[in-house]
């Protein structure tokens, strides 16, 4: 087999070199060490040796020519012995995978007959509920994953913020009417606060008479603007309470619970609109008269579309009286970022028996507390509650 | 079969103190007694595990341990019940460590194979052999990079010297110098192979030449001349000399481990070396020089065999081992060692 | 603060621990006048002289042994196998020893020593290239030390010297960060990430048996050894540039191993990948995905996968070398693949 005569390396900075000169011919006898050919660097002239015995076969590349280290100059071997540039050999047949090691694995079954849901997805699926024949993977055949849950659950609560039936709904006639702001804004606020908030709401009934009759009493001889509503009163003696339960007017924040130096009472006003609630700035430093004056401004201009951006800020709890609306009780879903809410109904005449024997006359009147259960318990409500009722069953005494 | 083994040589009493021998001759009664107790409870009653009987070798044990201080290191092998009961571990808890009791040694964690006493400096009988060979000489180099001046002893079996950390570590000590002697207790089997089947050169001692350290062979069935023998190497390591590699030839009475009946070796052999006892000929040479009579001889003998009795029984009242002992040992995360 | 490769990281780990501790003592071969085969061991002879650091023949069983000898007797020896395939040649007193004679004594003895050995394939061929780390995870009694970052590698040093148990160091020779006396370039490598370079001077231990979290993420968990932490974190950036944001979590010691780490990074993505230069037939990653499935599978969307080398020794060719050892493209393939629900 014929010898390849290659470049060798020439020294450590030299790249390129010129073979400047042949010093034998094709058909020439060689022997190994004799030197074949002279190259030219721009350091210095070396003679190449020849590395076989033979005879100069071929000569690849012209005096003259630019050579690199590695370049194929010649070839030298038996006499009348034919070159043919061996083949290189085929990469080798077997390719090392690092990873995922393919062990091998029974016969995969048809992608469409086989429903994987990997543990994570069913886990996931039973917290929340979600039949598990509900689940579909991203593209047929993969496996059902956490995403896909996900991905479940998000598009059940876009449905569910629509009304229920929503595919019975499309085949229905009727309207659309778009949201005003107002009515968008307190959506949101309160989808907020019923996914964010752990609430709970509790009920005490209390005997309204004596609110009833001051009502009466107060109201003669007075102008309009000055006229005390219930809600008023209702007003100036939850602040009360809410300073002898100071935990009620505050709020939740992160590492601990905020509570307020002032009682700023927001009301719940229903506007053709939709529902605002102005807001009574420190209502415990206010007299009555004081206060149903503030209250009575405010659900005028509230009515009239006439409220500034201040008198919205700055609540810190909430009051809605739903009772002249004829609503016997009813639970209110907490304003964020307060802690509580107080929803009050209508009074309702009530006949109870006394414990010595008989029965009396009592106006019930139904308060519903909702609460933060992150700033509330059970128990803080409760005391408010009847500490509110106090105050309302025991009005004028003093 | 010649009629005296060769390296038989006579015992000589001159300049060693009546204390000293009648300690010698009662630690390898103390020793045998051992054994033999063993060999009948192995027989009579279900031990756990295995035990392999050093009967007939204990003038190995005694003579090289007699030359030693108490915090002076030693390693053995799996046949170590002599080698630790010559280094002073106390036979109570020995026993206990077969009968697998909490208040053995070990805890009853490590049995026959492991018996070690890092108190009375014996690191260890191990089961894998030639693996006390290269610790023993670690022992060595730890007394010399912190000037204590003890010794590293390493006593290990023939087949031993066949292990390459034989070679390794005899290199390391000679060409270091290390307070270390190495101890070979040849008695001419490894379980059923003859020395002459597996040595190109039948007199070990001689391998020390190639580690440039003096090798002597004694004769290992006479306790006075393994003491003069292993006294000498321990002056030299402590003089810093280095270490020195000494043969004992000696015999094992009883089959490799249990009740194994060495079918391969020849019954004429080993009724030859019963006749030279380590324990008798102490004996004889102590009645012949007028050194002790029969009734002191008598009293030594009843002593061991008491106190092994008590072993015995401090073994059996003992706590077994419970299943979930051995967690705590893994590793040691309480900052004590040796 | 300084920059310190990890050669220079691990050499001033001893060079402090030694001048701290005289019980502390130096064993290998080519180690103290050489200054070590990778130059780790520079100086140390000078500074503490022939009684605290040994330069052994070539017998590393003999000396593997003499070093449990010495560790029962009051000296915490550091042994270093100039590479981790020899370390094959003491086996039996690193298991049948040093392993195990705390337990066999009833826990009369601890033998707190060191081993150190440079690992990984770095064309020396396959008696030069083994991972080694799953022969001594299956050794109870052993505790197995695999660094990526030179300020991880000091603090975990010390830590190992000052345990009282067997602890195996090991060493990525991509990882040193300098040229070798032996006459080799620094071998370098471009995945090799510019991380943990600060070092501090004074002495510092980082716990066994504590991860570290070398990039967050959220969609997928990928645990990786030595020199996969860099070809992790090379593939957490391409696949950012995706969308996909990987958690690469470095164990930093093998036994004892932070589950708690581990299995909380799993429980938030649902998706693992464990990347282990070694064998992956029983290998690293082996482990490591059996204890994720048994403590979490719940949590889990799709198998752990192993990227491990192949099973096979190393061969030389670099075209083969570099097919048989886990790449950042196989890490990247990896991450797709659990992501996919295939």
């Amino acid at each position: 087999m014929a010898t390849k005569m290659i470049l060798p390396i020439l020294g450590e900075s030299i790249q390129t070199a010129v073979l400047a000169k042949w010093n034998y011919q094709p058909g020439d006898p060689v022997k190994r060490g004799d030197e074949i050919a002279e190259i030219e660097t721009d350091k210095a002239t070396m003679a190449l040796e020849c590395p076989a015995n033979g005879v100069l076969l071929e000569i690849l590349i012209p005096e003259g020519s630019q050579v690199r280290t590695g370049d194929l100059l010649a070839w030298i071997g038996r006499p009348g012995e034919t070159v043919q540039e061996k083949a290189s050999p085929e990469p080798a047949a077997q390719t090392i995978h690092a990873a995922p090691q393919a062990d091998p694995q029974p016969e995969p079954e048809p992608a469409a007959t086989r429903r994987r849901i990997s543990p994570a997805a069913r886990r996931m699926a039973a917290t929340f509920g979600i039949p598990l024949d509900q689940l579909q993977p991203r593209k047929p055949g993969l496996r059902i994953m956490t995403e896909d849950v996900k991905r479940f659950l998000e598009h059940q609560q876009a449905q569910q913020a629509l009304q229920p039936g929503f595919s019975a709904l499309e085949k229905l006639s009727g309207r659309l009417e778009p949201l005003n702001t107002i009515r968008r804004l307190t959506g949101e606020r309160m989808l907020a606060s019923v996914q964010q908030i752990p609430q709970f709401s509790v009920t005490v009934e209390a005997d309204a008479s004596r609110l009833l009759a001051a009502v009466d009493l107060l109201n003669r001889d007075t102008t309009a603007e000055n006229r005390i509503t219930l809600t008023a009163l209702l007003v100036y003696l939850t602040a009360r309470a809410l300073k002898q339960n100071p935990s009620v007017n505050a709020r939740f924040a992160g590492d601990g619970i905020f509570i307020y130096d002032h009682v700023n009472m927001a009301i719940a006003v229903s506007t053709s609109r939709g529902l605002v609630a102005p807001v009574l700035s420190a209502v415990e430093c206010l007299t009555l008269r004081e206060v149903a004056a503030q209250l009575n401004r405010l659900v005028r201009n509230a009515r009239d579309g006439k409220l500034e951006p201040g008198d919205l800020e700055g609540g810190t709890f909430t009051l809605s009286n739903l009772g002249p609306q004829g609503v016997s009780q009813f639970t209110a879903i907490i304003n964020p970022p307060q802690a509580a809410i107080l929803a009050v109904g209508a009074a309702r005449p009530l006949v109870t028996p006394v414990a010595s024997g008989g029965t009396r006359h009592i106006q019930s009147m139904a308060l519903t507390l909702t609460a933060d259960h992150r700033v509330l318990d059970g128990a803080d409500v409760a005391r408010f509650l009847g500490d509110l009722r106090r105050e309302m069953e025991t009005y004028g005494e003093r | 079969m010649q009629s005296t083994p060769e390296t038989i040589t006579p015992i000589e009493l001159d300049g060693l103190s009546r204390d000293l021998l009648l300690d010698m001759l009662y630690r390898m009664i103390l020793a045998r007694e051992f054994e033999e107790q063993l060999y009948y409870l192995f027989l009579t009653r279900t031990m756990p595990g295995t035990m392999h009987q050093a009967t007939g070798q204990e003038a190995v044990a005694v003579g090289v341990c007699s030359a030693l201080n108490p915090d002076d290191y030693l390693t053995s092998t799996h046949r170590g019940h002599a080698h630790c009961i010559a280094k002073g571990v106390p036979v109570n808890a020995m026993m206990a460590e077969m009968f697998a009791k909490r208040s053995g040694v070990c805890k009853g964690m490590g049995g026959s194979m492991h018996l070690c006493d890092f108190s009375k400096g014996m690191l260890g009988a191990l089961g894998i052999v030639g693996a006390g060979i290269p610790i023993a000489a670690g022992a060595a180099l730890s007394a010399r990079v912190r000037g204590s001046g003890q010794v590293g002893v390493s006593i290990f079996g023939d087949g031993a010297t066949n292990e390459g950390v034989f070679h390794e570590t005899l290199n390391m000590a000679a060409l270091w110098k290390l307070p270390a002697i190495f101890v070979i207790e040849n008695n001419q089997y490894a379980l059923s192979m003859k020395n002459t089947e597996s040595f190109a050169m039948t007199e070990l001692y001689k391998r020390a030449a190639a580690y440039n350290m003096p090798g002597i062979r004694v004769d290992g069935n006479n306790v006075v001349a393994v003491y003069q023998a292993a006294k000498q190497a321990v002056e030299r390591a402590r003089r810093g000399e280095g270490p020195t590699l000494l043969e004992c030839m000696t015999y094992r009475i009883r089959g490799h481990a249990r009740f194994e009946q060495s079918d391969y070796r020849d019954p004429a052999e080993v009724e030859l070396w019963r006749a030279y006892d380590p324990i008798l000929r102490l004996r004889t040479a102590l009645l012949e020089s007028g050194m002790a009579d029969e009734a002191g001889l008598d009293e030594i003998q009843a002593r061991a065999e008491s106190e092994i009795e008590a072993a015995i029984e401090y073994a059996e009242a003992g706590e077994d081992v419970q299943a979930d002992d051995f967690w705590q040992y893994i590793y040691d995360e309480e900052g004590i060692h040796a | 603060m300084r920059k310190l490769s990890m050669m220079e990281a691990i050499n001033e780990a001893i060079a402090q621990e030694m001048r701290r501790d005289p019980s502390v003592i130096v064993m290998g071969e080519d180690v103290g006048r050489f200054g070590g085969a990778f130059h780790v061991t520079h100086g140390l002879l000078e500074e503490f002289g022939c009684l605290r650091v040994w330069d052994t023949p070539i017998s590393e069983s003999g000396y593997m042994g003499m070093a449990v000898g010495a560790a029962m007797t009051k000296l915490r020896p550091i042994v270093e196998f100039q590479y981790a395939d020899f370390i094959f040649c003491a086996m039996d007193p690193i298991v049948n020893q040093a392993a195990k004679m705390r337990l066999m004594s009833g826990g009369q003895t601890s033998v707190p020593l060191v081993m150190r050995a440079p690992q990984g394939a770095t064309g020396r061929a396959a008696q030069h290239s083994q991972s080694v780390e799953a022969w001594f995870m299956h050794t109870p009694g052993l505790k197995v030390v695999t660094p990526s970052t030179p300020y991880d590698a000091k603090g975990l040093l010390v830590s190992a010297i000052r345990d009282n148990n067997p602890v195996l160091f090991l060493e990525h020779k991509r990882l040193y960060g300098a040229a070798s006396p032996g006459g080799g370039k620094a071998i370098g490598d471009p995945d090799i990430q510019p991380i943990g370079e600060d070092v501090p001077e004074e002495l510092y231990t980082i716990p066994l048996g504590k991860a570290d979290i070398k990039r967050p993420g959220s969609h997928v968990t990928v645990i990786a050894t030595m020199v996969m932490v860099h070809r992790a974190l090379a593939a957490a950036q391409e696949l950012a540039a995706r969308g996909i944001e990987v958690e690469v979590i470095d164990p930093r010691t093998l036994v004892p191993l932070d589950t708690d780490t581990i299995l909380t990074s799993v429980r938030k993505t649902h998706k693992v990948v464990v990347v282990s230069e070694d064998v992956t037939r029983a290998g690293v990653a082996a482990e490591l995905s059996a204890v994720i499935t048994e403590q979490a599978f719940d949590d889990l969307d799709a198998p752990v996968v192993r990227v491990g080398a192949a099973n096979t020794p190393i061969p030389f060719g670099p075209a083969a070398e570099r097919a048989a050892i886990p790449q950042r493209e196989d890490i990247v393939r990896a991450v797709e693949y659990v992501l996919s629900g295939e």
